[in-house]
């Protein structure tokens, strides 16, 4: 349990029976614009569970696993990214995900620490950009539940 | 013979994303096992064919699960006649990682084992695009973010 990752995560697994929660991160769950979605017990139930499972299975099945006690969510879809003011750097993205269970959509914003030049989308391998992202740091500053009806 | 084939190919790509990319959700790990455990979660047959564009952008999820990056994937219909174009939302965790530069090869055919997941669908549109604002919030010009296949006319393996 870390109260600041530097990373844009809620919580992930780190290896076989651990998993981390970002407690600056999970704060954001329980905003008022994100009622109706996950909390921050749903998340921190969901890690839990996920480490618990990982110790008898592969990483994804016990993703799976834990999903099906507490949700998840599906990879970013609609990203959209804020720009500086010259358009050349990256401060932050908003993008949605589905919750697993199907009850709606989060949509997260996020903000890096350091702002991440424009021109660095084109032409990285995903790995590198993972990488990028990872190195400039980021937070979640904001989350809000989008109903099934509303997306 | 070459160019034709692959002339063919790029102009059903482009006929076919107009509208809604479906969305195969891969993991390999995750096609191996436990088919059940998603609801509402449709098994397909393996999609075979090649990579034609990653998306690159720098989101790769909030955790609460694994991370995740999109590709474009060219799935083989009719004897590899012609190609309908999937979205694979590539799941990985820290132990895995992304998939590196070399699995993009646009010569290699592939067999995926994944899962249709109707929730990861997105429109062409978003998926090629991202959206910019300034940050007051103020709309800027999109960014196009398909990395395509720097070379077409390579022989097919």
């Amino acid at each position: 349990m870390s109260g600041n990752t530097g990373q844009s995560e809620f919580g992930t697994h780190d290896s076989k029976g651990v998993n981390s929660v970002d407690l600056g991160n999970l704060s954001k769950l329980d905003a008022a614009g994100n009622a109706g979605g996950l909390n921050s017990g749903d998340a921190l139930a969901h890690e839990a569970m996920d480490a618990y499972y990982s110790l008898s299975m592969g990483e994804a099945a016990a993703d799976q696993a834990a999903a099906g006690l507490y949700p998840g969510l599906y990879g970013p879809t609609g990203n959209q990214n804020s720009l500086n003011p010259f358009g050349t750097a990256v401060v932050g993205s908003t993008f949605n995900q589905a919750i697993s269970n199907g009850s709606g959509t989060e949509r997260v914003t996020i903000q890096y620490i350091t702002p991440i030049p424009a021109i660095d989308l084109f032409g990285k391998s995903a790995a590198a950009r993972s990488d990028m992202a990872h190195d400039a740091g980021c937070r979640v500053t904001g989350v809000t539940f989008v109903q099934p009806k509303q997306q | 013979m070459f160019n034709q084939n692959n002339n063919k190919r790029i102009g059903i790509f482009s006929c076919i994303v107009v509208g809604l990319i479906a969305a195969v959700l891969t993991s390999v790990s995750v096609a191996q096992k436990t088919p059940d455990e998603h609801v509402a979660t449709e098994q397909t047959r393996p999609p075979v064919g090649q990579v034609l564009a990653d998306v690159s952008t720098l989101t790769f999820g909030a955790g609460l699960g694994p991370k995740y990056t999109s590709f474009i994937f060219g799935v083989e219909e009719g004897g590899s006649t012609h190609v309908v174009p999937v979205k694979i939302s590539y799941a990985f965790f820290k132990s895995d990682g992304p998939p590196p530069e070399s699995f993009f090869g646009y010569s290699k055919r592939y067999e995926l084992q994944g899962l249709r997941e109707p929730k990861c669908d997105e429109s062409v549109n978003s998926l090629s695009y991202v959206k910019n604002v300034d940050e007051s919030g103020k709309p800027l010009p999109p960014t196009y973010v398909l990395r395509t296949p720097p070379i077409w006319t390579t022989r097919r393996q």
